[in-house]
């Protein structure tokens, strides 16, 4: 369980990164945590893990809290960051050991954890290699098998899918399931709806440091419902008030939209012909699930 | 306690058990080595290291050789070459490789050294003295010993030594240039040395030597006997007439010569001025006895000039100015780099806290610190005693682990505070700047300091250490202060205060201490 109580960060006078955000990722949950470059996701998990303090508030991990009770807190924390970065000269399973060392577990107890782990995040041949030489996405695997040492059940994967190639992907999609299966709590951030939408339980929306929004996936998934994209060339601002009955209208330039339209094609079409309008082109258009980030967020892509 | 502790030791543990720390500590180890040999090479350079007493006497065409070698303490060494030269010519006459405790018989040093008497008692002749010298040459150094004494006839013999006071028959009123009256009393040519080892301590070596000149051949037998006594009202000065009550004195016995030569280990009473020296045949009758004394208080002990060297500009500060590289170095791998590099947040997020990091890795380096100059300390007294036999005292020995391990520490906690918040370049740059303003240029501060002040060049010395409250290296200046005090080497200086020598490292320690862990507990670890 990780639960966020009005965190608040300000890196220099100017940039307020994070604005009171408050949200709860439950057990046995898989939660999107969706916004733009730059939004504040990455400053809300480094706060939650550990790594940055907050200006104010705070983040219970299983009830610990992590800024008054960090040691504790972060034996029930796994963390993926967006880009791990390790000291470079080490070699995998070194490293691995050396990390394990600060749960309190022997050298030789870690030597074959971190076997079997690495093993499992799919670096079985890689123990001896340096870290410098892993790719991005081995990287994320070896930050993921050092996150697995202490068995914890709650996960923030930071961007986990950005830079992988589709069988990465895939893994980290699968494992996230795993891990909810298992009930575990699982933040799973991103900038892309469509990348958390097959696995998350519920999206929350961050813009510009704030919460904006949180829904469950079947909320969002209505917001895509087909529209009516409809091209007049003599367009005029009564065309808003004539269909406003039918669906919701928004206008744009010499085009109208009709969201979740509840009357059929030809009966708008009679209607705009009935009033005068020319109707140069008529299409059904489905909005995507960016089309729907981005009317969250309330920007236009 | 487990639970919480565990992480903490372990992250201390690891930042102290490195292969660059324990390759450090060996480094230390021959640092300490070091300063000792080299400590050790500028005082014989200019003290010489080898004495010896040899005594030959020419009688039926053999020269019948018997003498000792010995250090600069006083003790006997393994082996060396003896040889003797012309001075004029630079010709060697005789050469032999000897023990330190010898004597042999050869007859080409008979005929070498008739031959040169011969022509000494020609008049036009420069004095034999002028033309005879010993040279030794050992592992530990080389003694030119000049010719003690001669005598000529038929009881021949040839002494060299570095032997510089003469035993005079009666008490009272005499000085140590009793020379002549020695001569004329009695048959009995005696002299000795007293080597001063430590003033605080009052060990000493005595060498003493008898020739019976009647007849060289048969050996003096003697008891020694000594005191020590004050030299109250006395003129400053040795070679003032000192009336020393020598029929007052009880004397003590200190042993029995038996030999040409012998050597005996004293202690002097540290509060006391003068060893008076009794020198009475062996078959009680005090009659014939011999007097000698030496002032010992006003002599600047073996160990002190060696001190010196070691506490001193030659020996500590030559080193000292390199340990805080390694300190600088140590906070770049423990703080800078795996915080530059953004590592440090990936660890930061295992159970510790940001204060443990920050406490575990600084305690890490103030363990290198103190174990370091543990091992540099030990390893100076240990070669001390392997080169010269001396060690410092234990009150220097504690003042000088302190003063190193405050300045070290202090220095370490300054880039430590550094490395907690700047970018490993940017670190580099501004500690090594530091680094070279608090120990290179330094004096050069301190001199534009005085210039300033208008205190001319006499109170550079002073003004050094008013202004050391001010640099976190100076811990060691003032060690090297403290240790020349304690030996007598260096005057008081009006400019040095206890309690601002033990504020000053501790105002540094904590300041930067609190300051770098101000800046760390906030800063964003990204790189």
């Amino acid at each position: 369980m990780i639960e966020i109580r009005s965190i608040s960060k300000t890196f220099s006078k100017r940039i307020k990164a994070l604005d009171n955000v408050s949200f709860d990722v439950r057990n046995g949950e898989i939660v999107g945590y969706v916004g733009l470059n730059g939004a504040g996701k990455t400053t809300t998990i480094r706060i939650a893990v550990g790594v940055l303090p907050p200006d104010s508030g705070d983040v219970l991990i299983n009830g610990y809290s992590i800024v008054r009770d960090k040691r504790r807190a972060s034996m029930h924390i796994g963390w993926v960051p967006e880009l791990p970065i390790f000291e470079p000269d080490v070699k995998a399973l070194d490293y691995f050991v050396y990390l394990a060392g600060y749960y309190g577990i022997s050298s030789g107890e870690a030597r074959s954890l971190g076997r079997k782990l690495l093993e499992e995040v799919g670096l079985g041949g890689s123990y001896n290699l340096k870290l410098k030489e892993f790719s991005m996405g081995m990287k994320k695997r070896f930050a993921l098998a050092v996150s697995m040492i202490n068995n914890p059940d709650n996960f923030l994967f930071d961007e986990v899918l950005n830079g992988l190639d589709p069988q990465g992907i895939a893994f980290f999609r699968n494992l996230a399931l795993r891990f909810r299966r298992e009930g575990c709590a699982v933040l799973f951030s991103s900038h892309i709806l469509s990348e958390v939408e097959g696995i998350a339980d519920r999206v929350v929306f961050i813009h510009k440091g704030r919460i904006v929004r949180e829904m469950s996936i079947d909320e969002i998934k209505s917001m895509a419902k087909p529209a009516f994209k409809i091209r007049i060339s003599n367009m005029d601002e009564r065309v808003e008030d004539l269909l406003k009955d039918y669906g919701r209208v928004r206008v744009e330039d010499h085009t109208v939209f009709i969201e979740e339209p509840r009357v059929e094609a030809s009966k708008i079409t009679k209607i705009l012909i009935e009033n005068g309008y020319e109707v140069e082109e008529f299409s059904r258009a489905t909005s995507n699930l960016e089309d729907v980030f981005f009317r969250i967020i309330g920007e236009r892509g | 306690m487990k639970y919480t502790l565990t992480p903490i030791l372990y992250d201390f543990k690891r930042a102290f058990l490195r292969l660059s720390t324990l390759l450090l500590l060996v480094l230390f180890i021959f640092a300490g080595v070091g300063l000792s040999y080299i400590s050790y090479n500028y005082f014989i350079q200019s003290n010489p290291s080898i004495g010896s007493f040899t005594l030959i006497i020419l009688t039926n065409d053999t020269a019948y050789a018997r003498g000792i070698i010995y250090d600069l303490t006083g003790s006997i060494i393994d082996n060396a070459t003896m040889k003797i030269y012309r001075i004029d010519t630079g010709e060697t006459l005789f050469e032999k490789r000897v023990a330190g405790n010898f004597s042999f018989t050869s007859t080409s040093l008979y005929d070498s050294l008739k031959e040169i008497i011969a022509e000494a008692l020609t008049p036009q002749s420069r004095p034999i003295e002028d033309m005879l010298r010993l040279r030794i040459e050992s592992s530990i150094g080389d003694g030119e010993i000049p010719l003690l004494g001669i005598q000529v006839g038929n009881a021949t013999y040839i002494a060299f030594g570095d032997i510089n006071r003469q035993f005079f028959p009666k008490p009272g009123g005499l000085t140590g240039r009793g020379r002549e009256e020695v001569m004329k009393y009695e048959v009995v040519n005696a002299g000795y040395k007293l080597i001063l080892l430590s003033r605080k301590t009052g060990e000493a070596r005595l060498i003493v030597y008898a020739i019976n000149t009647t007849d060289p051949v048969k050996k003096v037998h003697g008891l020694l006997e000594y005191n020590t006594t004050e030299a109250k009202g006395l003129p400053g000065g040795t070679s003032q007439p000192i009336p020393i009550p020598l029929d007052e004195l009880s004397f003590k016995r200190l042993g029995v010569i038996n030999d040409y030569v012998e050597i005996f280990s004293l202690t002097l009473e540290p509060d006391k001025d003068i060893l008076a020296l009794k020198l009475s045949p062996g078959n009680g009758s005090s009659n014939f006895s011999l007097y000698g004394i030496a002032m010992y208080s006003t002599m600047i002990p073996v160990e002190s000039r060696y001190v010196s060297f070691i506490a001193g500009g030659v020996g500590l500060s030559l080193f000292a100015e390199f340990f805080p590289i390694v300190f600088l170095y140590l906070a770049y791998v423990l703080m800078a780099k795996p915080r530059s590099t953004g590592a440090l947040e990936f660890i930061l997020a295992r159970p510790v806290t940001r204060w443990d990091i920050y406490l575990t890795r600084y305690l890490a380096g103030v363990f290198v610190a103190l174990i370091s100059t543990a091992l540099f300390v030990g390893a100076v007294q240990g070669s001390n005693m392997a080169l010269i036999g001396l060690t410092l005292d234990a009150g220097s020995i504690a003042v000088l682990y302190l003063g190193l391990t405050a300045a070290l520490i202090a220095f370490y906690t300054l880039c430590y505070m550094l490395a907690s918040s700047l970018r490993s370049g940017l670190y580099l740059a501004i500690s090594i700047l530091l680094y070279l303003l608090f120990s290179m240029f330094w004096s050069l501060i301190v001199l534009l300091y005085t210039l300033f002040s208008g205190g001319g060049f006499a109170a550079y010395n002073e003004n050094s250490y008013l202004l050391g409250y001010f640099n976190p290296l100076s811990p060691i200046s003032y060690a090297s202060y403290y240790i020349q005090l304690n030996y007598g080497i260096i005057p008081e200086m009006e400019t040095v205060y206890t309690w601002a020598v033990i504020l000053s490292p501790i105002l540094w320690i904590t300041i930067f201490f609190t300051l770098g862990y101000k800046i760390f507990k906030k800063i964003n670890l990204t790189s």
